[in-house]
């Protein structure tokens, strides 16, 4: 057994553990190291969603004085930048993804351990510029979470272009970096350590969606940090890549000449858009598996679902035109842009289809996750039909700007990807600590977050068509705005309900950590290969051998087997019965 | 668990001095090791920085057509930096059939002589800088030499990464650590030291030729 052991490809060097220190703080291990990345990710989540809640009770209530207009700015500014890179993208990639992949593809540990864990650190350090940006002079940057030119290109531009936009330069660089490590290890892993007989047409849908949001950080990624570059010289070194001639600042002709602030928006929106993809390809990956556990039939369209998903990661970089059709472009560039646009909703109907098609006829059990599954659903739908408005430019020009992106954003990426995260924390977390969550609290949780994120999103849609601008900071300063003054306190109202939800799942967190009844190895009875390790999995996950894997990963209800499910280590002698995967 | 299959599961943590079969018969990585990890990695790794130099090569190409685009002549070290680099990569492959042959002395010798030629060009990068420097062009004076300055700059920082990989190798080799079967450290050295040469004469060619 040993020498099998030994001799098995992946069998991997790196010792147990010994100290508290090389366990739980600068630990190789990779589920480690993706608990550690979800608890400061959902610890960015509620400084996130505190700066929402001050935005919220300013816009409903102008006068109460919660935020004056430079910090209402900088709140709005702050909200985007964490929501996106500090919480979203930390939590699902580097969080599920450091957890998730090599206990799904039978590995012992990433492909580098070491930078790995170099790769959660690192982003701790990009957090620390970020928070402090809110004590300097002038406080965190002010011109939008895409810090776009001349704003954030000149230091007396706005309140927060001096050393709070210095600040948050520097916190996205090192986030980039922090990302481009784990981006590397999960390629690598996935493509050289899966277990005898995990091909890639066995991988679960969770793999393949982290495999191509890998894909997809690498090579966008880096673009947005040329892009930062050459920010970060237009403002110290006095270049002119993106500052224009002729600007007055204070009544003061700027030095710099020749610039087009334009082309650090295409940089940007090179990476912003597929980024939008890093982000909700996870959560679609993971519902995918939940969906087909617990209406415990495989996921319909297997192979459609994988392509789609490719499909998806390819467009995403030919799109990002439509986030600048006010930009004077070209109509027909304009046109391009539109119709690959649309194309994306192609792939995406594909999967929404396949997911209905996969609870159709299912003997669906309702668990916390699985609620959350199917609000993903619903959410993602909510959000991505709208967004069929906002690619046509036409419609555009009109919606820019406006409320309306805000509802679709929110909804689509936003709450869609907030739900994978919730679905994804009540389905694992038994692996994760070995204990069950509590689902009464669960469910509340639930209820809270999908009436709250509907209350709040849904009617934004209406503030949009009615022209609310999404960077006004009170609409008594537009009569036409004040008319819409009691759809904003309905909206408010029902964010403050997904922050009470997000304090009850907060509080279900801690107590199921010492109170949750203990888990099986296998407690949602599912096919998956992290389900054949002790629960919680030691170092190195399996004890022995790592199982081979016989089939693929949704062999749910199989016609003649004993149970409706069938996990992937299982032998065909065992299984008694024959599978075409 | 009992303790005797802990025993079972650490056993491997003591491992052999060097890995079974790296290679298939072929001579080609086989799936799972290390090595081939190593360049699969170095591939991606590429990827990213092609992707980094798309970006600021668009920005320029887009910027090219201006007025004031104050187009800046290639100070002679470049063009010293450019033999030492090509200089570097041929070293390089000497150094990898050295080590197909076994000739590990050699192998280290062509190595140090990648390692010279790198700090080379690095030195050519910096005097042609002085040299626009004392020619009065600086980072703000004109778009081209912004993207000049910017071009090199990057570019040399990606080498110098670069040297301090080779450093790793170096220090490896001599311990021989790599022979004709183990050799994805140096393999993966190679795919990005070889990049790094191909990027830097497409960068020359788009500063100076177009």
């Amino acid at each position: 057994m040993a020498t099998a052991t030994a001799a098995h490809p992946d069998a991997h060097a790196h010792e147990d553990p010994q100290s508290f220190v090389s366990k739980y703080i600068f630990s190789y291990d990779h589920k480690v190291i993706g608990v550690q990345y979800l608890i400061t990710s959902l610890f960015m989540m509620l400084i996130g969603g505190a700066l929402a809640m001050a935005i919220r009770t300013q816009l409903a209530w102008p006068n109460s004085g919660v935020l004056k207009a430079d910090s209402y700015l900088a709140a709005i500014s702050m909200h985007g930048t964490i929501m996106i890179f500090f919480v979203l993208t930390p939590a699902l990639i580097g969080g599920f993804g450091n957890f998730l992949i090599p206990l799904k593809i039978g590995a012992r540990d990433m492909a580098f351990p070491f930078i790995n864990m170099l790769s959660y650190w690192t982003y701790v350090v990009s957090i620390i510029p970020l928070l402090a940006s809110f004590f300097v002079p002038g406080g965190p940057l002010s011109g939008g979470w895409t810090a776009y030119p001349p704003l954030s290109a000149l230091r007396g531009a706005a309140p927060g272009s001096g050393l709070g936009q210095d600040l948050w330069l520097l916190s996205i660089a090192i986030f980039l970096i922090s990302s481009l490590f784990g981006s590397l290890n999960y390629l690598t892993t996935i493509l050289q350590m899966r277990v005898r007989g995990m091909t890639f047409w066995r991988l679960p849908l969770t793999v393949w969606s982290l495999f191509i949001a890998s894909v997809l950080a690498l090579l966008s990624f880096p673009v947005v940090t040329g892009g930062a570059l050459l920010l970060l010289l237009d403002r110290i070194a006095g270049t002119s890549f993106y500052v224009p001639a002729g600007l007055f600042l204070g009544g003061q002709l700027v030095d710099h000449k020749g610039g087009n602030p334009l082309l650090y928006q295409h940089l940007f929106w090179f990476m912003g858009h597929p980024e939008v993809y890093i982000v909700i390809l996870p959560p679609m990956g993971m519902v995918s598996d939940t969906l087909a556990n617990f209406a415990r039939k495989p996921i319909f369209g297997y192979k459609a679902m994988v392509v789609s998903m490719l499909a998806i990661g390819v467009l995403s970089f030919l799109v990002w035109g439509h986030h600048m059709y006010v930009t004077g472009m070209h109509p027909m560039l304009g046109t391009a842009f539109a119709a690959m646009t649309l194309a994306i909703a192609i792939p995406s109907a594909v999967k929404t289809f396949n997911w209905m098609a996969t609870l159709w006829r299912g003997k669906i059990y309702f668990s916390t996750s699985m609620l959350f599954s199917i609000g993903f659903i619903s959410l993602f739908t909510a959000g991505g039909l709208t967004g069929i408005f906002l690619g046509n430019a036409a419609l555009d020009i009109a919606l820019h700007n406006t409320y309306f992106v805000i509802g679709h954003f929110h909804l689509v990426m936003g709450a869609a990807a907030l739900f994978g995260i919730f679905t994804g924390v009540y389905y694992w977390f038994p692996k994760m600590f070995g204990r069950m969550m509590h689902e009464g609290m669960g469910r509340v949780h639930f209820w809270l977050s999908l009436i709250g994120l509907y209350g709040t999103f849904f009617p934004m849609y209406i503030l949009g068509i009615g022209g609310m601008h999404r960077r006004i900071f009170s609409f008594e300063a537009f009569g036409y705005i004040t008319r819409m003054h009691d759809i904003n306190i309905v909206i408010t109202i029902s964010a403050f309900m997904i922050f009470i939800g997000g304090l009850v799942f907060a509080y279900n967190l801690i107590w199921s950590l010492t109170h949750g009844p203990n888990s099986a190895d296998n407690p949602w009875r599912a096919t998956t290969l992290e389900w054949s390790t002790p629960t919680p999995p030691p170092h190195g996950n399996w004890v022995g051998e790592v199982p081979a894997v016989h089939r693929g990963a949704y062999e749910y209800s199989v016609p003649g087997a004993k149970d409706d499910y069938i996990p992937q280590w299982v032998t065909p002698q065992k299984a008694g019965v024959v599978t075409e995967h | 668990m009992s303790k005797a299959v802990r025993d079972t599961r650490r056993a491997p943590s003591a491992p052999p001095p060097r890995r079974p079969s790296a290679r298939d018969d072929n001579g080609r990585p086989q799936r799972g090791e290390p090595q081939a990890s190593l360049t699969i990695t170095a591939w991606a790794i590429v990827g990213s920085i092609t992707m980094l130099f798309f970006g600021l090569v668009s920005a320029y190409s887009g910027r090219r057509g201006g007025m004031d685009w104050g187009a800046v002549a290639a100070p002679p070290a470049l063009w010293v930096g450019t033999a030492a680099i090509l200089g570097s990569s041929v070293s390089l492959e000497a150094a990898r059939r050295a080590l197909a042959r076994g000739a590990q002395r050699s192998f280290v010798a062509q190595l140090l002589g990648v390692a010279a030629l790198g700090i080379a060009f690095l030195a050519a990068q910096i005097s042609a800088w002085r040299a626009l420097a004392d020619a009065g062009v600086f980072l703000a004076s004109s778009p081209h030499s912004s993207y000049l300055y910017l071009f090199t700059g990057v570019h040399g920082a990606h080498l110098a990464g670069g040297l301090i990989a080779l450093g790793v190798v170096l220090s490896q080799g001599r311990q021989g650590a790599y022979d004709a079967r183990h050799r994805g450290g140096v393999d993966a050295f190679a795919i990005y030291w070889h990049f790094l040469g191909v990027l830097w004469l497409t960068l020359f060619a788009v500063l100076f030729a177009f």
